[in-house]
Parts: C-alpha cells; structure tokens; sequence
C-alpha cells in the first residue's frame, strides 16, 4: 500500500468520526427531551377531547407552534368522533386521500393539508373502517373517540405513534 | 530535489491534520459541548415535578391564569429549593414569567379545564 492510499485511509475514517460518530452521541440527549415532549403533546389532545370547552383544530394549530418554536416538525392526522359527527385533521403536511367504510357505505375523500372535515355519522354509521397512506384504523363512534397518528421529527430523530 | 518533495508532502499532510482538527473541534463544541451541560437528572426532576402538579388539578388552572410565581414555588418547594426554578406561561401572542439562560428547560403544554386557552410552560433550572 502506498502513503497516499494510508493518508486517503486516515482521512476517511477522520471524516467519518467528525460527521456520524461525534453527532451520535448527542442523540440519546435528544431522544430524552423528545420522549416527554412526545408524550405531553399525545396526552393533551386525549384530555382535549374530553373539555367541551376545547377546540381540537385549534389546539393542533398551537401544538404545532410550539413544536416549531423547539425545532420540531409537526405530522398528525386525527379522526375525532362521538355518537353525531366524526371530524378528520390533515396536519400531515402532505394531502391525503383516504376511503371510509362502514356497514353503512363507502365515502372516498382527499383532504388538503391543514384543512379539517366533518362527516355526519348518521350517514356514515358508527363503526369506521378507515384506510389512508397504506395504514388502517378503526373508529367507533357510539361516544366521544379519539384516533390520533402522530410523527415528531427532531434532527433526524423521528418518533411515531398510531393511536 | 527529492528532499524539495519530502518537505511539500509533510507541509502538505500538516494542512492537511490541521484542517481536519479545525472540523473536529467544531463540531465537538456544537454537538458534545452543548450536550454536556445537559443535567439529565435535572431534567428528570422538573419533567416530575410538572406532572404532579398537572396531576394535582393546579396547573391548569395557575397557567391559564398567567400565575408563573405560584408555579416556580410549587416546583422548588417539591425539592426543598434546591434548585433555582424559572417559569415563563406562553400562549399565542405573549409570554409571561422569568426566562434563564440554560438548555436544562422543559416545555409543556396544557388547554385551560374551564375556559379554553392552551398555553406553553417553559420551566427552567440551575442548581
């Protein structure tokens, strides 16, 4: 091997401690903060559901302010539900196109990111069956419910959740 | 002429150590030493101690009040003021309470029980 190759060799793996390794070991800092966070967000949107009071696009909308505010980007998509009326969120920041199917029917819908729409669960039936970006849930609507699925991203640390 | 050669290879592999030593020093000062000065037990205390006074019905209501002093004694009381506790209350457009300098800081975020208005405790702290 020639000096030239052992100095390519040397400055490689200098590199690659400077870029990945060094970085890395900030991450379980980060995933700490992360996890509280995380959880908080995930805990209030619950307990919003139950205040009547409480305006669940709004509070999206601020959650989504603070989460900016700390360097976090913000995916959530809820499906609010009670026994009148089912209410669907797109903070996804992507459209998403999603089908709908009871025993009822069947209802096809793309929604706009940031946009919210109400669906009347007379029509639709209580029992939901929702498809949309390859995941499926199910809704049920007899009393208050609460589907969220929730994606934190913080450097490239990316934390989800489907509930 | 061959000694010319030698000694351009070993200034040229100087510049080339210094310049990787420049990036490594940078990038330790922005990842390790920032993370550093990150007292996770620190953390955990007051990541604790806002849970129980969620959990004890105060909160709620302190916050959408604005009422950062009750919050910042309830906290250093639960550690018998071993620690110095910092709260600001932010909602929309203002923010209210006492800020330090420290990445030891958490954030949390709550919706008022009776009246609607979620705001952002920010709770700091310094041994």
């Amino acid at each position: 091997m020639q000096r030239g190759e052992l100095w390519l060799i040397a400055t490689i793996l200098l590199v690659t401690l400077a870029v990945i390794v060094l970085p890395l070991t900030a991450v379980p800092v980060i995933a700490k903060i992360d996890e509280f966070f995380f959880a908080n967000i995930n805990e209030e949107l619950s307990r919003c559901v139950n205040l009547n009071s409480c305006n669940l696009s709004d509070f999206v909308a601020f959650i989504n302010l603070t989460s900016t505010k700390r360097g976090y980007r913000l995916n959530l998509i809820y499906f609010y539900c009670n026994s009148t009326s089912l209410e669907i969120g797109n903070f996804y920041n992507l459209n998403i196109s999603l089908k709908i199917t009871s025993e009822l029917t069947q209802v096809e819908e793309e929604i706009e990111n940031g946009k919210v729409k109400y669906f009347d669960v007379y029509q639709l039936g209580k029992h939901l069956n929702v498809s949309y970006l390859g995941k499926k849930i199910y809704l049920t609507c007899e009393r208050r419910n609460i589907v969220k699925d929730l994606c934190l991203t913080f450097v490239d640390v990316v934390k989800c959740s489907l509930e | 002429m061959e000694y010319t050669k030698g000694i351009l290879k070993v200034v040229e592999a100087l510049f080339a150590s210094a310049i990787l030593i420049f990036f490594l020093v940078l990038i330790n000062n922005a990842y390790l030493k920032e993370s550093s000065k990150i007292d996770l037990e620190l953390i955990s205390a007051l990541q604790d101690s806002i849970l129980l006074l969620d959990q004890n019905g105060t909160l709620r209501k302190d916050a959408t009040q604005f009422n950062y002093s009750k919050i910042e004694s309830e906290i250093a009381e639960l550690y018998n003021h071993s620690f110095k506790i910092y709260v600001t209350i932010c909602d929309r457009t203002r923010c209210v309470g006492n800020k330090i300098d420290t990445p030891n800081t958490i954030s949390y975020t709550i919706a008022g029980e009776i009246e609607y208005g979620p705001v952002e405790i920010l709770v700091y702290a310094k041994r």
